[in-house]
């Protein structure tokens, strides 16, 4: 029943029916910003790559094969747009950093492990965000999608279009860089 | 499965099962492994100190004030995406979905066609005023204003003359000016 919806608000939205893909897209809209603050510098450009990863999706509906699932093509699309906007960011993002303090434009991480949702002490929230800052676009991502939003390797694998095995090397990667990075921490 | 002597690839291994891309059967060999298993267990360690410091499922916290302005901008920047983007089917569509104004726009444009043609011969509809005014135009050309020693020849050029034949090929203007006064009332 569920899914029918899920098709029909599709099809909807492919009309140009604007409430029916926010309703779309109001389910995810948590979770995508989350993708999308993993992946930026600054909650400023994360919400940069969230709109645009929103109208990406509004014009990609008639490619949205109805059989396959919503979410991850979502996320694929949040994945992407991420990319192409760090490309584009990457310059003016070093120019800006030098002359910003950037604790006041870092993402501020909340530990989801027990109900009441615990914000991370503010020097390891500091910590994170400048380790992440290390780590490459791919490294970046898969240690986004595996260790922050909980998919499996396989699931990274599918959303950032490349092998199992590729995510596996990566994840390895970014978790050496992260255990040099945050080494007073644990 | 069989567990790797390899530092690094013990690393891999671990976090497979970290990030659950183990088998059930692989998990249980895993764990049974692990006590018996030194290197293994100093390899899990490893991560999972890491873990104690970033622990899987930690996320950018996205506050609701945040989300509810994504939703706000979503929404413009929908609308002008929409208001831009034209697509000929689904026009085509629309119009599909309308008979009365397609039937209505295609009887205004027929009647439009024929008053265009209306318009435009009006000799051979025998409109007497419209007639009337086109000889009127006639005969009031400027032409019939200039008299048989109203204009000068300038500009003379012979192109081309042969002695023997005779023939001559020339080229010359004709300039005149006509003064005329009245009143335009007449």
């Amino acid at each position: 029943m569920l899914r029918e919806t899920e098709e029909e608000l599709v099809r909807a939205a492919h009309a140009g029916n604007i409430a029916a893909f926010e309703r779309l897209v109001r389910v995810l809209e948590q979770k995508m910003l989350a993708v999308a603050a993993g992946f930026a510098h600054t909650p400023d450009d994360a919400n940069d790559i969230y709109q645009d990863a929103m109208l990406a999706a509004y014009r990609a509906l008639p490619k949205f094969k109805l059989q396959s699932k919503f979410s991850p093509w979502m996320h694929k699309i949040v994945v992407n747009t991420a990319l192409s906007n760090r490309r584009k960011l990457k310059r003016i993002w070093q120019k800006l950093a030098a002359i910003q303090h950037e604790y006041e434009h870092e993402e501020k991480y909340v530990d989801h492990r027990s109900p009441e949702a615990v914000m991370l002490d503010g020097e390891l929230n500091t910590q994170i965000n400048h380790a992440m800052r290390k780590l490459t676009d791919t490294e970046r991502m898969a240690f986004v999608l595996c260790h922050q939003q909980g998919f499996k390797i396989r699931e990274a694998a599918e959303i950032m279009s490349c092998s199992g095995n590729s995510i596996k090397v990566v994840l390895f990667r970014a978790r050496n860089k992260l255990k040099q990075e945050l080494a007073e921490f644990h | 499965m069989t567990i790797p002597e390899n530092k690094e690839q013990l690393q891999h291994l671990v976090i497979r099962y970290l990030y659950s891309d183990l088998t059930a059967a692989q998990t249980i060999q895993f764990e049974s492994e692990l006590e018996s298993n030194s290197q293994l267990r100093e390899a899990l360690k490893a991560e999972q100190r890491l873990d104690s410091a970033i622990p899987i499922g930690t996320l950018p916290r996205i506050y609701t004030d945040r989300v509810e302005g994504n939703r706000w901008l979503l929404r413009q920047n929908l609308q002008k995406e929409n208001r831009t983007r034209f697509s000929l089917t689904q026009w085509l569509q629309e119009l599909g979905n309308r008979p009365l104004t397609l039937m209505f726009q295609g009887v205004a444009m027929i009647a439009s066609f024929v008053l265009g043609i209306m318009i435009a011969t009006p000799a051979t509809l025998g409109n007497p005023v419209q007639s009337t005014q086109l000889v009127a135009a006639t005969e009031s050309s400027p032409l019939e204003f200039i008299g048989a020693e109203d204009y000068e020849i300038f500009q003379f050029k012979v192109n081309n003359y042969d002695a023997t034949t005779g023939d001559i090929d020339l080229s010359f203007s004709l300039a005149s000016e006509t003064r005329l006064s009245g009143n335009v009332a007449d």
